[in-house]
């Protein structure tokens, strides 16, 4: 069954979102996800798979290439976004004894979808 | 474990006492030190060898130091541009001058919305205004979300790490403390169980909470966008669910541009946790969504008056990355409960007193061993051991000095007064030394339990001390000097003759009052190689002892004794140069003085230091650099590899390393120009423990620092121990002498002597 995301509740722990990025970039394997409205982010934040589709002509090289964008997009202006997120991979925390766990309040699993021109055409 | 939350605001002695019991801890600490510094390397060299040398570490440091250097000095104009962006996408901002303005301002917007539940990601700043437990004295519940620091909220304690809240616990101890919050068996051993049972009790607290409180890992000020770096995904739920956002952050995190916040993630992530980004990165301008509110409250609380201070604004460049606290051997040894304040590792040791006064930072600053290795990580440059030194110098003045250091250095700085009680002492040791090289806990008797003796065979217990050299180096190269051979042997093919170099020799207290034997060694291969040495008589302390106590009148009086001595003897012989076999003096030459003269603005002073410390160099890289370098001279030895059976492990001493950036000296001259096998030992940079008084304050420290390299030496099967700095030496051999090894320590200098024909 596929909907449309809605409240945060609604949401949480859904066994898989999807959701657009903005951007990816090659440098980190990061997405910029980019949406203002909550119902859009919370996808990226309470399920447990995202998938996420990027643009192939929207990826850049480095970190440096991304910094221009974040500048653009979070300029004043009717289309200014309040809310911008590198992802890089799934939720994970090493607080107890260093011991790498994946999946603590986001996402366990991270797939990220590089979708080409003929993929657009 | 729930039980001490008094524990921290116990006096320092008691924590420390508390932290030095706790083996849970000193074991996770010291597994995590080498593995951080081997994937923080990985992590560093990778990012440099994929894209080039602007990547580097020396590269993106230097880039990013220019970048926080220009916020802080125009703070005032990017506050204003950031106030300008920010309010134009619809945040608040409150400017704190105090903790309690911005706790109370929280409050009041609490009281205002009617908000009774508070989520909170990670802020330091607020653990800095103890907003928990003012919120909570309030009838506001405050949630910890990042897993390790709600843990530590649960047990009632303050996070030990700025990174990793919980590293001084156990998974045994995590699990007792959720089981007995949460009032249902959680796994004691079983990790993933553990981070799983976060998710179940937060995901009610993020849909219900009134308001999320985040910290800020940077202020953007082209755009008024505040960056937060997370891996758990915690900081973005507590960012966008709530319909109010409260941002946490000092006026230190201002940045002008994106470009620059990338730099800082790229440092701030490898520093921190050796990856190369975060999980989550995030930039939020204004409130997230339409109809959420965001407030940021910019915190001073003793920033302002860092920043008026010419030395510590350099601590305002700080990241909170922790590095320095990851690096720091004491750290490793004791924790960050005992070692810090709320900021631990050697950042927390010079920001504290601007923060909590004074008389917080006092006692945890006497843990620094001045090994410098935090400098060596630190991803903005702040010179944390000079300022470390500069603290310490502010809570002497504060305090006042204890009356033995008092004496002590009073005398040192009358260099024929402290010639004489020397002397005094080198007969006045007789009934404990019997003429041995050691004062050794095992040979005090009856005398151990006199009070005047009984501290001294108390400090010598786990390491034996050296005795006071009947005859100090000075003289014996008076002596041979006058005879014209003997102690000291000159080159048997003459060669000093066709000398290209003249040197003076600087022996420095150790060598001259305690180990004449290495300085002979020393002048005697320079003599082989055909340099001129001459041994300016009237050479003193050069001050570093009492610099490093925070000892500065004493010091400065040493700094010009020592400079018109060494000048006046560099006239007088015409030499090149100055040589120490000392690396710490050579330190305190070339680089302390510099800074005390600038800090004092004594411009002649300042000149003369400059001059004189152009011309000083220590043996190690005298020896490489310029004696044995390209077709120079050769050295005169029984032959290549003459003592196969000797196995030669080397310790970096910390002024060699981490002050002088030695490294492949040492080594090329023991493998390649003696022959003789050279086997590295874990850990071969990190310090020994010595840490000049630190050894005697704080002996449990020093201690297990001191048996931690012995076995790390030990464990390649060297014979021969061997460094070029008699502070290293003094305690290493003191700590073979007690725990009775057998492995033999050596001066660079000796090994060398030892191989001559």
């Amino acid at each position: 069954m596929i909907r449309e995301a809605g409240s945060p509740a609604s949401v949480a722990d859904a066994p898989a979102g999807l959701s657009g990025a903005e951007l990816a970039i090659a440098e980190t394997g990061s997405v910029l996800l980019a949406e203002n409205a909550l119902e859009a982010r919370v996808v990226s934040m309470l399920t447990l798979t995202h998938f996420v589709l990027a643009r192939e002509d929207r990826l850049v090289p480095m970190l440096d290439d991304a910094a221009l964008i974040l500048q653009q997009l979070s300029r004043a202006g009717s289309d200014q976004r309040h809310y911008l997120s590198f992802v890089t991979g799934p939720s994970r925390t090493a607080d107890i004894e260093r011991t790498l766990t994946i999946g603590v309040q986001g996402p366990k699993t991270l797939c990220v979808i590089i979708v080409g021109d003929e993929g657009e055409a | 474990m729930t039980n001490n939350k008094s524990d921290e605001d116990q006096p320092f002695e008691k924590r420390l006492e508390r932290a030095l019991t706790d083996d849970n801890m000193h074991q996770a600490l010291e597994r995590f030190a080498p593995s951080w510094r081997a994937s923080r390397a990985t992590v560093f060299n990778a990012e440099e060898a994929d894209y080039g040398p602007d990547y580097s570490f020396a590269h993106m440091s230097a880039t990013l130091r220019k970048a926080k250097d220009y916020a802080i000095e125009h703070q005032a104009e990017l506050i204003a541009q950031f106030k300008a962006q920010a309010e134009a996408a619809g945040a608040v901002i409150y400017e704190a001058r105090t903790a309690v303005d911005a706790n109370r301002y929280i409050y009041e917007l609490c009281q205002r919305k009617g908000i009774e539940l508070v989520v909170k990601s990670k802020t330091m700043v607020s653990e800095e205004t103890e907003l928990n437990p003012y919120l909570e004295a309030r009838g506001i519940k405050a949630v910890e979300t990042d897993l390790g620091e709600w843990v530590a909220q649960l047990a009632h304690e303050r996070p030990s790490h700025m990174v990793m809240p919980i590293i001084h616990k156990t998974r045994q101890q995590v699990g007792a403390v959720l089981t007995e919050s949460l009032g249902r068996e959680i796994s004691r051993e079983d990790v993933a169980e553990q981070v799983a049972v976060i998710r179940i009790e937060h995901r009610k607290s993020f849909l219900n909470a009134g308001m999320g409180i985040s910290g800020a890992n940077a202020l953007i000020a082209e755009s008024g966008t505040v960056m937060m770096l997370t891996n758990e995904g915690n900081g973005r739920l507590v960012t966008s669910l709530p319909p109010v956002h409260v941002v946490m952050a000092g006026y230190d995190k201002l940045i002008s541009t994106f470009a620059e916040a990338m730099t800082q993630l790229r440092l701030l992530a490898r520093s921190a946790t050796a990856q190369q980004i975060t999980s989550y990165t995030t930039f939020i301008t204004g409130p997230a969504t339409a109809g959420k509110e965001m407030h940021i409250v910019l915190v001073d609380n003793g920033r302002s008056v860092m920043r008026d201070d010419p030395r510590f604004k350099d601590a305002l460049r700080c990241i909170r990355c922790a590095a320095c606290a990851n690096i720091c051997p004491p750290y490793q040894q004791v924790g960050g409960h005992a070692f810090g304040y709320i900021y631990s590792g050697a950042i927390g040791l010079v920001i504290t007193p601007f923060l909590h006064g004074i008389e917080a930072g006092a006692g945890p600053q006497s843990l620094c061993v001045s090994c410098n290795a935090c400098e060596t990580v630190c991803p903005v440059e702040i010179p944390l051991p000079a300022l470390i030194l500069d603290v310490r110098h502010r809570t002497m003045e504060a305090k006042g000095l204890h009356w033995i250091k008092k004496l002590v250095f009073g005398a040192m700085a009358h260099p024929r007064l402290f010639g004489l009680c020397t002397r005094l002492v080198s007969i006045g040791q007789l009934p404990i030394t019997w003429g041995g090289r050691y004062i050794r806990a095992r040979n005090f008797g009856i005398l151990g339990k006199l009070p005047v003796t009984r501290s001294l065979a108390r400090l010598s217990g786990w390491r034996s001390l050296p005795a006071f050299a009947t005859k100090p180096l000075r003289d014996r190269v008076k002596e041979a000097d006058k005879a014209g051979t003997s102690a000291i042997k000159r080159s048997k093919s003459g060669r000093d003759q066709a000398s290209p170099y003249r040197v003076c020799f600087f022996a420095g207290c150790m060598i001259d009052r305690l180990y004449p034997e290495m300085g002979e060694a020393a002048i005697a291969v320079l003599r082989a190689c055909g340099v001129q040495v001459t041994f300016p008589r009237k050479q003193g302390c050069c001050g570093l002892i009492a610099l490093n106590s925070g000892d500065r009148a004493d010091c400065v009086t040493m700094a010009r004794q020592t400079i018109r001595v060494l000048e006046q003897a560099l006239v007088e012989s015409k030499a090149d140069y100055i040589i120490g076999a000392t690396t710490s003096c050579v330190v305190t030459l070339t680089q302390d003085y510099i800074r005390l003269f600038e800090d004092l603005q004594q411009q002649e002073w300042l000149r003369r230091a400059r001059a004189l410390g152009a011309k000083v160099m220590d043996f190690t890289s005298f020896m490489d650099h310029v004696v044995l370098a390209g077709g120079g001279a050769a050295l005169p030895i029984r032959g290549f590899n003459a003592s196969p059976e000797m196995i030669v492990t080397y310790h970096d001493s910390c002024q060699s390393i981490n002050c002088l950036g030695l490294r492949s000296e040492a080594r090329h001259i023991i493998q390649d120009v003696l022959g003789l096998e050279l086997r590295e030992m874990p850990q071969s940079d990190v310090c020994c423990g010595f840490g000049g008084s630190t050894s005697i304050e704080h002996g449990d420290v020093s201690k297990r620092m001191m048996d931690n390299k012995l076995n790390n030496a030990e464990s390649t099967g060297a014979t021969v121990l061997v460094t070029d700095n008699p502070g290293c030496l003094m305690h290493l051999r003191g700590g073979v002498d007690a725990s009775r090894r057998r492995v033999r320590v050596l001066h660079l200098a000796q090994l060398i002597a030892e191989q001559l024909e």
